[in-house]
């Protein structure tokens, strides 16, 4: 029966026919069919721009954020100080060495950067650091002095330790043309207490939120509706992390709902570590110049000048409190503001556990501590850097040194530097001072590098240090005047003369291929007739000298200095006698290098060796040199320049006979004022004049070298060797008459033919020990 | 091994003495007090650094050796380069220098490394350490030979090989 039923039900409904509908009923359901359709499209088309949108955040996000992560400027380093006993170095010196570096003074010595002193030693926790040659681990050194020089070096077993090595100041970076500088940190170097105390400060839910945290927002929308201002954000620190990675600071709704919806991607992409260490590195802390602090590495070195990890608990919070308005709370313009929010994140710290009460206490007492040295946090010396750029500019390429990470080791040496910037700056005011000279119209450039291997140890591109600007050690082109003399003199010499041999000094005029008359004169005027060849350059004559390059030919001369210089002159004219021959500082030194060396011809080099940021070697920039002067050349070259501090126009330095030889240049109407001088160590170029090309009124003399005696008061002279007594002849000084002290105002100079020079009337020459024992085995 | 390094210390003293030391005068090793003389105005110079380094740079060595002797001869030049920055008109180190650029090849600058020891050397004449002279004349020949130039060398090598005792 129910079978029967089941049938007929079947057969009925087979049977039954659709009612019609009426008309509105048709619209009706044709109307939802369509918005269900639209729907179900829209939904369609939603889910895949959304989909589409994700996408594209999420490939943004892993080109950008990935490869962000590892944009690393290369740091850049100054010569490592090389510590051994019986180095010239008191102990105050070494405190000022220690405090450049960055280390503290404590009692107790239990971390790297720090140093206690008593009175005769200090005693210094080195910091560890990786050297292209090897790695210096951390260690603790008691350094002894005794009267102004270092006596003594032990670790502390009382071990005799012959030679240390400091760690060398960091002294700049090649950042991007954005600006941002940083000094990257790994996720082991950063420090708990400032991993833990942004969390407590900037976002506790970081740890379990995926982005973005709701109770964050309300809370922050609480507080700012009872305060009636914006006194907390809701943001995350992944949302700080993407503002400040990707997105400008305009406060729009577009612009909140993409940082959210990147927020999400990027924890969904990346673990909660790398996110903080991120953090770390990218947030903005301050700005210097052009130049914009970013990260708590360079944010450390910036504010205290030393590694994070010797922040203590104070220091820390200083920095976790600039985050929030780096330019608010500045702790160099607004110190109390800065300290009060310190002290508020310090009550965080210990509420939350992370410091105990005796730390909170101590921490509260602290001052700011912030350290405002002109160079913090390194970029001490952009005219030194911009020689290090163009030096590395021929091996790498603008974006390697942007952002592999490179370390670079230069030649710099600091103490060196600040002395000579010092001089300069100092001495150009005294001059203006004392001449009467409008304030801050002369310009200077100064060069030092190490005599026998050409390294750059210092370079002052003006007269106002740390000031990115027109580098005029580099890039000032000016006549050389007297300065390029002795390449004649030396040219002579190789052609087999004698500085005894005579020169005429009279009135000369040449006609130029232009037709011009070309007539030099000598700076007083006067002619002197025949006079030997040291003292038309002592006396730097210029009618003596032209005389000279006309007899020797001016193409001799000019190959001489291409030989010098690895360059050809641009002046083919005989004006280029007197130094019409625009070189700058540096080609300056590179020429006087070749007498301050003994005759050895290097490149001014400001780079030791490069590094990758693993530490692996990239680059050795070894000494290179090629011999260019003969000895006996040089020897009775490097004697004349001597001479011309002693007894000619370097007379007027306080150094001038303490073993210094060099020399001065002026050019036409006092423009440019030259000195170009060495000692047994150091090779030094300054030069002073106006940068619209307008006189000076100074000399060679009364400007340069004046800046030079500055200089040599600070950094000290070590004297040149004499040669031996043996080789030398006593010479009158005006005549160039083989003489003796007894009967004449003598010179020792080098005279290869001592036969054929006249000897002074009156005079009895007796011949040395050595003379003689030689004129048995020559002809003499 | 003390023992050894002090008899390697000493015949390094008495090399370097000779060579650096006895011609220079006083003055190398403490500038004197008149060379701050000058002025009222500005401080008095800081002393020229003296040349007493020979341990320390003798230390270096003596790892610059050791990295030769296990051929790693860049590393050596490093170090000799070191030492050189520490007292650069010491000849000894540039002969090291040239045979450490001799082990990398490096042709030219192991011949301009012997010719800076020699005119160092020349510039430091005295007859006591005529044998130390000799010495850079010797490393100049060496690197002539491994240039092909044997004739020079063994005239060179002729010349001076007495003479270095």
């Amino acid at each position: 029966m129910a079978v029967q039923n089941r049938k007929k039900t079947r057969a009925g409904r087979g049977k039954r026919r659709p009612k019609r509908q009426g008309f509105w009923a048709r619209v009706r359901t044709a109307l939802l069919r369509l918005i269900w359709r639209s729907v179900l499209w829209l939904g369609l088309a939603g889910v895949l721009l959304l989909a589409g949108y994700a996408y594209y955040i999420d490939r943004t996000i892993s080109k950008t954020f990935e490869g962000r992560r590892w944009s690393v400027p290369a740091q850049v380093y100054a010569q490592p100080l090389e510590v051994f006993a019986g180095l010239a170095l008191s102990k105050g010196q070494f405190i000022g060495e220690l405090n450049r570096l960055g280390y503290r003074q404590t009692a107790k010595l239990n971390s790297p950067g720090t140093y206690r002193q008593d009175d005769s030693s200090v005693t210094a926790h080195l910091r560890s650091f990786r050297f292209i040659d090897g790695f210096r681990p951390a260690q603790t050194l008691r350094f002894t002095f005794n009267r102004g020089s270092l006596s003594e070096i032990a670790n502390l077993g009382s071990e005799e330790i012959v030679l240390v090595r400091m760690d060398p100041a960091k002294i700049g970076s090649f950042f991007p043309s954005h600006g941002e500088d940083r000094i990257v940190l790994r996720p082991d170097e950063v420090p708990p207490l400032l991993a833990e105390g942004l969390k407590a400060i900037e976002d506790r839910s970081f740890d379990d939120h995926s982005g973005f945290s709701i109770s964050g927002i309300l809370r922050a929308l609480i507080v700012n509706f009872r305060a009636g201002a914006a006194r907390q954000g809701g943001s995350t620190l992944t949302q700080q992390l993407v503002k400040s990675y990707f997105l400008s600071n305009e406060r729009t709704l577009q612009r909140k709902l993409r940082e959210l919806a990147m927020a999400v991607i990027l924890e969904l992409r990346f673990d909660k570590e790398d996110l903080l260490t991120a953090y770390i590195n990218e947030i903005f802390l301050g700005q210097n110049g052009a130049r914009a602090i970013h990260g708590f590495g360079l944010g450390a070195q910036f504010y205290f000048n030393k590694p994070i990890n010797e922040l203590d608990e104070a220091e820390i919070a200083t920095l976790i409190s600039i985050i929030r308005g780096p330019s608010y709370y500045n702790p160099f313009r607004h110190p109390e503001r800065a300290l009060t929010r310190r002290n508020r994140i310090l009550d965080t710290f210990y509420s939350d556990g992370l410091i105990n009460a005796a730390k909170h206490r101590q921490a509260k007492a602290k001052t700011l501590g912030v350290v405002n040295t002109a160079g913090r946090g390194g970029a001490y010396y952009p005219a030194f850097m911009d020689l290090v750029r163009i030096e590395l500019s021929q091996r790498y390429s603008n974006a390697d040194l942007r952002s592999q990470g490179l370390q670079i080791f230069t030649t710099l040496d600091p103490r060196l530097q600040e002395n000579t910037q010092q001089a300069i700056t100092q001495s150009l005011s005294d001059i203006e001072r004392d001449r009467k000279l409008p304030a801050n119209g002369l310009q200077a450039a100064g060069v030092v590098a190490d005599s026998q291997t050409g390294e750059v140890l210092a370079l002052v591109g003006g007269r106002q240090g740390r000031v990115d600007g027109f580098n005029r050690a580099l890039n000032a082109q000016r006549s050389v005047g007297s300065v390029i003399k002795p390449v004649i003199v030396l040219t002579a010499l190789s052609q087999g003369m004698d500085l005894t041999d005579k020169i005429t000094d009279q009135s000369i005029t040449v006609q130029q291929p232009s037709g011009d008359i070309w007539a030099p004169k000598n700076f007083d005027g006067k002619t002197y007739g025949e006079v030997p060849m040291y003292l038309a350059l002592t006396r730097s004559l210029n009618l003596a000298m032209v005389d000279l390059g006309q007899q020797i030919g001016i193409d001799k001369i000019q190959a001489q200095f291409a030989a010098l210089t690895d360059r050809r002159p641009n002046n083919r004219y005989p004006s280029f006698l007197l130094g019409a021959e625009a070189m700058s500082p540096l080609q300056t030194l590179e020429l006087y290098g070749n007498f301050a060396s003994g005759g050895f011809h290097t490149r001014p080099k400001a780079v030791i060796a490069v590094l990758d940021e693993n530490g692996t070697a990239l680059s050795h920039h070894a000494f290179e040199m090629r011999q260019t002067i003969q000895m006996p050349e040089i020897a009775a070259l490097n004697r004349s320049l001597e001479l011309v501090m002693r007894r000619g126009t370097g007379r007027s330095s306080p150094f001038s006979k303490l073993g210094v030889a060099g020399k001065t240049g002026t050019t036409n109407n006092n423009r440019d004022s030259w000195f170009a001088g060495f000692d047994n160590s150091h090779l030094s170029v300054v030069w002073v004049g106006r940068d619209d090309n307008k006189s000076t009124g100074l000399t060679g003399s009364s400007g340069a070298l004046r800046v030079w005696n500055a200089m040599a008061r600070r950094n000290g002279v070590d004297p040149i060797v004499p040669p031996l007594s043996e080789d030398l002849l006593a010479i009158e000084y005006t005549s160039g008459a083989r003489a003796n002290a007894r009967c004449a105002d003598v010179v020792m100079l080098p005279v290869r033919a001592p036969q054929s020079l006249p000897i002074k009337s009156g005079c009895k020459i007796k011949r040395s020990l050595g003379q003689r024992l030689k004129s048995i085995f020559t002809d003499e | 091994m003390k023992l050894y390094r002090s008899m390697c210390l000493t015949a390094w003293l008495c090399i370097t003495a000779a060579c650096t030391s006895a011609p220079q005068p006083p003055a190398t090793t403490e500038v004197p007090a008149s060379v701050g003389a000058p002025t009222s105005e500005t401080p008095a110079p800081k002393p020229a650094a003296p040349k007493t380094q020979i341990s320390a740079t003798f230390a270096l060595l003596s790892q610059a050796d050791s990295a030769l002797n296990a051929e790693q001869p860049k590393r050596a030049i490093l170090l000799l380069e070191r030492a050189v920055r520490i007292e650069p008109r010491n000849f000894e180190l540039w002969i090291r220098l040239s045979r450490a650029h001799l082990a990398t090849h490096n042709l030219v600058a192991a011949k301009q490394h012997a010719r800076k020891a020699i005119a160092l050397a020349d510039a430091n004449a005295s007859s006591a350490i005529e044998g130390a002279r000799a010495k850079a004349w010797l490393q100049y020949a060496e690197v002539l030979e491994y240039a092909g130039q044997e004739s020079e060398a063994a005239s060179l090598r002729q010349r001076y090989r007495k003479r270095r005792g």
